[in-house]
């Protein structure tokens, strides 16, 4: 009777320890996996989104798909099945409320660390103003890039001052949609305070403006510095992208010397019958046409007349 | 003239893509012809400076084809005017990827606008 009791007594704590103390976690299997088709069970509108998106794609090697279908991000979901889909049980979510800028992009990390354009991620700006994946992409859906919207209207979501330079009388070709922000910036990352794809600003510009470039008999060094020394980039409500009205760019730094060496005003250029020319039209291009450099012989070159 | 490239293209990624296993294959064309009349009261030149916006029918056409591993996208806008374009990308995922791209940029000056200044202006 005693051994009996004895034996009962063992095996109680060895039932508890190998079936009844199980973790729900380890009684789903593996790590406390479900598999994504119980989490398809209760949240099938978010499931159809990520069948159309590329991580749902099997034949991608390393894909959520071929890991652990949507636990692969969101983690382990028994403990979730366990209390009904109860919240705060270790289920990852991409909400600023629960988790940070850091936690959320390490997750994308683990699989797209090794991509090219995120070589610079570490040191991006958009890393440093506690911008994550997720502000951008979406886990979902089936769209370019898992893009949240196209672009320029995704960048410009933040961007607000640029959306209005966009917008103005003067700029690139951003709101006709033949030109976008990646064309010019790198958003993952890269050298230069604003992520530019060029080395320097000049290099970017010459790009495209290839015949601003020169070499030049007689350049003009400002243009030579950089090119936003008279221009801004996204738009201006002023000719050419200029950052003032001619003539006033010019004479931002040829105040005194040549001609004139009187301040332009109103007083000076629209007096008398016939209005000069300091004001009208083209301004000082009238007759400076080659501003950005010249070839031309003798002084005719030399003052960028021709 | 302008399509011939791009036909070709199509056509070589087309075939291997045919091939590819049956599984997870999704395919999707859309055709739109959108008819316009444009009516500006304004600088015509600055409408239109980096756009072709006139009287007529503007083309969008789209195709997507995704066989799992191997993908093709081809999309074009504005068919037909000075400022169309043309994209097509494919690839096969894990593989290698391909993109090309044919964008129009017309950048209107004037209109036959006139000048702003009428008679000789000098130098004081």
């Amino acid at each position: 009777m005693m051994r009996k009791a004895r034996v009962v007594l063992s095996i109680v704590p060895m039932l508890l320890f190998f079936g009844g103390g199980l973790s729900p976690q380890e009684a789903s299997g593996s790590d406390g996996i479900v598999g994504s088709e119980v989490c398809k069970g209760c949240h099938e509108d978010r499931f159809k989104t990520y069948m159309m998106s590329t991580h749902s794609k099997k034949a991608i090697p390393g894909s959520p798909e071929n890991k652990d279908g949507c636990e692969s991000c969101h983690g382990p979901g028994a403990a979730h099945v366990e209390k009904s889909g109860e919240g705060g049980v270790g289920i990852f979510i991409f909400s600023k409320r629960i988790a940070d800028a850091k936690a959320k992009t390490a997750k994308c990390l683990a699989c797209h660390s090794e991509q090219k354009d995120l070589s610079f991620w570490d040191m991006a700006k958009h890393k440093n103003e506690g911008i994550s994946c997720d502000n951008c992409h979406t886990l979902h859906s089936g769209t370019r890039k898992n893009l949240k919207a196209p672009e320029p209207d995704l960048c410009n979501t933040c961007h607000k001052d640029v959306r209005a330079q966009q917008n103005r009388t003067s700029h690139h070709p951003i709101r006709e949609g033949k030109l976008k922000c990646t064309g010019c910036h790198e958003h993952h990352g890269g050298f230069g305070p604003t992520q530019l794809k060029g080395d320097s600003v000049n290099e970017l510009c010459y790009q495209c403006h290839a015949e601003k470039r020169g070499p030049f008999m007689w350049p003009h060094p400002p243009v030579d510095e950089n090119c936003l020394n008279c221009h801004v980039p996204h738009g201006s409500n002023h000719n050419k992208l200029l950052n003032s009205r001619m003539p006033q760019v010019c004479r931002n730094c040829h105040d005194v010397s040549r001609h004139p060496s009187t301040p332009y005003t109103s007083f000076e250029t629209f007096k008398g019958a016939t209005p000069s020319n300091k004001m009208f039209a083209r301004s000082c291009l009238n007759c400076h046409g080659n501003i950005h450099g010249s070839n031309g012989p003798s002084t005719r070159g030399k003052t960028l007349v021709r | 003239m302008l399509f011939k490239p791009f036909l070709l293209a199509m056509i070589f990624t087309l075939v291997p893509l045919w091939s590819a296993s049956a599984q997870e294959r999704t395919a999707i064309g859309e055709f739109s012809a959108l008819p316009m009349q444009v009516d500006v009261k304004g600088s015509r030149a600055k409408f239109n400076e980096y756009r072709d916006l006139r009287d007529g029918v503007s083309g969008n056409i789209g195709l997507r084809y995704d066989a799992g591993k191997d993908y093709f996208d081809f999309r074009a806008g504005d068919v037909g005017r000075r400022d169309q374009k043309y994209e097509l990308e494919g690839g096969s995922r894990g593989n290698f990827k391909f993109h090309l791209d044919y964008d129009e940029i017309p950048h209107n000056f004037t209109a036959g606008d006139s000048p702003s200044v009428r008679g000789k202006p000098f130098i004081r």
